[in-house]
């Protein structure tokens, strides 16, 4: 099926592409959800802009852990909990807003909260989190008996923006430098979260990534692979695999 | 900057020859956006405590002593030559009744009955005794803590989307502050890897809370979910905790008794409360 840009100088401006003949332009004015399947763009929708314009790949090293305890002049040993939490600044972007993140850590989609590390009771997590300036990387940890070795953990890491409102009066323009589309909402001068069925960076999902039974905890990233499951885990949870994204 | 149509494709590509748009990638759209805060606490698993008793035989540790007691009667007799002593040994005890005789009175020529000195009997009751002291056996009586094993399950509805959209994915933001921590007396607080107070990549699933025993089993787990049901954004609180055995085994010693240990309960329940932000996404079919 054909693919056609629209744009009209009247009717607030509207620039749409779609998947569809001309004759079906008045369709896709105001499209309806299900017109959605059929629609690249438009104006009055909302998209993903990747504001830095880049994947940020970041290792960082995660200090060892070790263990409080006390021997005794009888030789007897007591350990006592120590708690740690650290907090790491993994990307600084100075956005002035605090951006929707994707990250990934060791090549998956990073759930929130995920055990890197157990020894006995010993167990370190980790999560990402983001404000106005910087996107960081919390670790918690308690360790009783043993001690947690130093690790170093990847993370590849996506900044987006939510491009939700128009600007200027220009519904769409070409020069040899820009491009912009729908008052700047598409734009040369941007990066777009986009689909990629080849080489995707990141998987995006709608369903659930982990599952509990059995006091244990089993995780299958959106890309579809199982990255974590404990010993204890008794559910039959197998995951489903998401949507490749690029930039 | 390109803007390319050809081949049923339509392209935009920046200064640095980077593809911006095409069609044959498309870009999702974010159809809502979504906001609530939800609360939701993880109750206690409830516990059970369980005693176990060691005997340890004549153990030195438990000594106790008593008394064993030796009595002697004796008895004597004996005769005093005085009227007015006894002849008994010093501290019996004596009863003497006077020894009379005839004597004759040369000056009335005449015999007379007179007391001549004392018959005594003499008795004595003396007690000794003995410090003895032996060994009873003794217990040592431990009591441990279990948490009972618990799974639930509680969903709650962070918004709808209009129907017909049949979305593609949810990126969510959440802001998770634990106003109530669980944990277990021996190991304190449940570990939660999430910064409280920010906005956190909660994509899918979030690990909560996990806990582990000596062997590295993690024997509790706490995630949530966030996911796409019909029209409807979810979140789904789910706990699972195997039976746990704690660690700090409390001890009684006893000798006599048998005294049972005081053990304390652990409490598991949490509270979260989570601001959630969600991008509601769609991409061309």
């Amino acid at each position: 099926m054909a693919k056609t840009l629209h744009a009209d100088g009247n009717n607030g401006g509207h620039v749409y592409i779609y998947n569809g003949n001309a004759s079906e332009v008045d369709d896709y004015e105001t499209p309806s959800r299900p017109d959605l399947s059929n629609l690249y763009f438009h104006s009055d929708l909302n998209y993903l802009a990747c504001p830095l314009a880049s994947v940020y790949e970041v290792s960082q090293s995660l200090p060892q852990i070790t263990y409080n305890s006390n021997t005794s002049k009888f030789g007897n040993t007591t350990y006592t909990i120590k708690n740690v939490h650290n907090d790491y600044t993994l990307v600084t972007h100075n956005l002035g807003y605090t951006p929707i993140i994707l990250p990934t850590m060791d090549g998956y989609e990073l759930p929130a909260g995920v055990p890197i590390q157990t020894a006995g009771v010993s167990t370190r997590g980790v999560s990402v989190y983001a404000d106005s300036t910087s996107i960081y990387l919390h670790t918690e940890a308690v360790t009783l008996s043993q001690s947690l070795p130093a690790v170093t953990k990847t993370f590849k890491i996506y900044i987006l923006n939510h491009i939700s409102s128009a600007s200027g009066n220009i519904a769409i323009s070409a020069t040899p430098t820009t491009f912009t589309a729908g008052f700047g909402k598409l734009s040369s001068s941007n990066k777009y979260l986009r689909r990629d069925n080849t080489t995707p960076d990141f998987y995006v999902t709608k369903e659930k990534t982990a599952d509990v039974s059995g006091g244990g905890l089993k995780i299958v990233a959106p890309n579809g692979v199982s990255v974590y499951e404990s010993s204890s885990y008794t559910g039959s949870y197998s995951g489903t695999t998401g949507t490749g994204v690029s930039v | 900057m390109s803007f390319v149509v050809e081949n049923n494709n339509i392209t935009v590509t920046n200064s640095l020859g980077d593809v911006v748009f095409n069609t044959d990638t498309p870009m999702p759209h974010i159809t809502d956006v979504l906001t609530n805060t939800i609360t939701h606490t993880f109750l206690d698993s409830g516990d059970s405590q369980s005693y176990s008793t060691f005997s340890t035989f004549q153990d030195f540790n438990c000594p106790y002593t008593y008394f064993t007691y030796d009595t002697n009667y004796e008895t004597s007799s004996c005769y005093s030559s005085s009227d007015y002593f006894s002849c008994c040994p010093f501290s019996w005890s004596s009863y003497c009744s006077p020894n009379y005789e005839f004597q004759y009175n040369f000056t009335y020529s005449s015999f007379e009955f007179v007391q001549n000195g004392q018959n005594c009997s003499c008795s004595n009751f003396t007690t000794t005794f003995e410090t003895v002291t032996e060994y009873e056996d003794s217990y040592y009586v431990t009591g441990v803590n279990t948490v009972s094993a618990k799974d639930t399950s509680d969903t709650y509805i962070i918004g709808s989307i209009t129907a017909g959209t049949d979305p593609d994915f949810l990126l969510v933001l959440a802001n998770f502050s634990r106003t109530t921590a669980g944990g277990t007396t021996d190991l304190g607080t449940f570990v939660c890897p999430i910064h409280q107070g920010a906005s956190t990549a909660a994509n899918g699933s979030t690990v909560l809370e996990s806990a582990f025993n000596y062997s590295s089993e993690q024997w509790l787990s706490r995630i949530l979910d966030v996911y796409i049901d019909g029209n409807s954004i979810k979140a789904d609180f789910k706990h699972s905790n195997k039976a746990y055995t704690q660690l700090d085994v409390q001890s009684q010693f006893n000798c006599e008794f048998l005294l049972f240990p005081s053990v304390s309960a652990s409490n598991t329940s949490s509270t979260f409360t989570v601001d959630f932000t969600i991008y509601v996404g769609k991409f061309t079919q």
